[in-house]
């Protein structure tokens, strides 16, 4: 992309049509330039191993864990049986992991324009995390979302400005944005086979609950009625937490115990 | 847990979101308030993926092997340990919903005994607030203790 072309006008046999944001193709594009197939992998296992270390140290800190039983939760983070799958397939989500990692540090300390940026990263890597914008609206983090749209317009004018407009219309019109469909639609918002969203090894529940409603588990849920589920929860949750119950019961005290036999 | 409901796809390694959820009931375990549902859950979970692991996993192909050698007349076997991973998800999102609601229901607790402490202390302002009754008149000494 960075040469001019466009990774997702790319036809290659016996490959799916690449789905990621133009800027997490962009992000592998120095790798697949500089590199053979072979080194840019073991490169990417690396960087994926890194940021592995990073998060269980970043967690087990955070924890408060220290000394053995740091060692112990560490060791039992670095077994779990998902990441190596996601070593094994060169995939990203690890990467996704440290993201929203920083980001939960960041809500913890109070500090909302780290925590919304680390959120525009993850969006604009992953594209779906943007969801997340809601629950920082239901943990009444309202400022932090407006980071997160900052950091998604700049990162995107990057993006634009590095790649080009003519791969960004591509792939408007890939997920099917320029349709009106992807975000609040009720089409595709992915070029993939339909079976892989009702593959029986896609785990997403929203899949599976829409898949039970309507049968129609080949076409995702848009992230527009992800978004506004995770929102109308909002009414309930703000009471839920910090409003006090009805009933609450007083210690009695000299004033009140008047009533005698 | 949010990122698995609101992705279109959702494959096994996208559990690798679940780790600070894992450190986080540790922590919870260590400090003692663990509802006891979470720490099965999560120990389920956790145990589903180590012991009957997914590719990738350095166990992975004694797995493969296992269900390789299964007797042709035993098929439903190996459906069912295709199912492992759902049934991890499962359990984490009952893991992750107990641990959550106790948060919420001890967090609760701890504002309703904050509460009728205040309440209950004639010094602070809300106790004095709220133990005044101005249509009761009430004798300056403990009322309980002339009455015996």
């Amino acid at each position: 992309m960075l040469r001019g072309g466009n990774s997702y006008s790319v036809d290659l046999p016996g490959t799916l049509s690449p789905s990621d944001t133009p800027t997490w193709m962009l992000c592998f594009e120095p790798l697949a330039a500089a590199f053979t197939l072979h080194t840019a992998s073991w490169i990417w296992f690396w960087i994926n191993f890194a940021a592995l270390a990073l998060i269980l140290w970043l967690l087990v800190g955070e924890a408060g864990f220290r000394g053995r039983a740091a060692i112990v939760v560490g060791a039992v983070g670095l077994m779990y049986s998902p990441l190596a799958s996601n070593l094994w397939f060169g995939q990203s989500e690890i990467f996704l992991c440290l993201l929203l990692v920083l980001m939960l540090m960041a809500l913890r300390r109070h500090r909302d324009d780290l925590a919304g940026l680390a959120l525009a990263a993850a969006a604009l890597l992953r594209a779906y995390p943007i969801g997340l914008v809601a629950n920082l609206f239901m943990v009444h983090r309202s400022k932090a979302p407006a980071w997160t749209a900052g950091g998604v317009i700049l990162g995107g004018l990057l993006t634009i400005w590095l790649d080009g407009w003519r791969v960004i219309t591509t792939y408007i019109e890939l997920i099917g944005l320029s349709r009106g469909a992807g975000v609040i639609g009720l089409n595709s918002t992915m070029r993939v086979a339909p079976g892989l969203m009702k593959h029986p090894a896609n785990l997403d529940l929203a899949a599976l609950v829409k898949w039970l409603y309507d049968r129609t588990a080949g076409h995702s849920v848009p992230v527009a009625v992800s978004i506004a589920a995770v929102l109308a929860e909002i009414r309930r949750w703000p009471r839920a937490f910090t409003r006090l119950p009805e009933s609450i019961p007083t210690i009695p005290t000299g004033a009140d115990s008047d009533s005698g036999p | 847990m949010t990122l698995s409901l609101i992705s279109p796809l959702s494959w096994y390694f996208y559990f690798c979101c679940f780790l600070p959820l894992i450190v986080g009931i540790a922590a919870g375990w260590r400090r003692g308030d663990l509802p006891p549902i979470t720490l099965y859950a999560i120990t389920a979970a956790y145990l589903i993926g180590t012991l009957l692991p997914s590719y990738g996993h350095p166990l992975s192909p004694l797995m493969s092997a296992a269900i390789a050698n299964l007797p042709a007349q035993h098929p439903h076997i190996d459906h069912a340990l295709t199912e492992r991973e759902f049934l991890q998800l499962m359990l984490t999102w009952i893991a992750a919903y107990s641990f959550a609601t106790a948060a919420r229901k001890r967090r609760r607790h701890t504002i309703d005994r904050q509460s009728s402490t205040l309440r209950g202390d004639p010094r602070s302002a809300i106790g004095w607030l709220t133990s005044w009754r101005p249509w009761r008149i009430s004798p300056p000494w403990p009322c309980g203790s002339t009455r015996h």
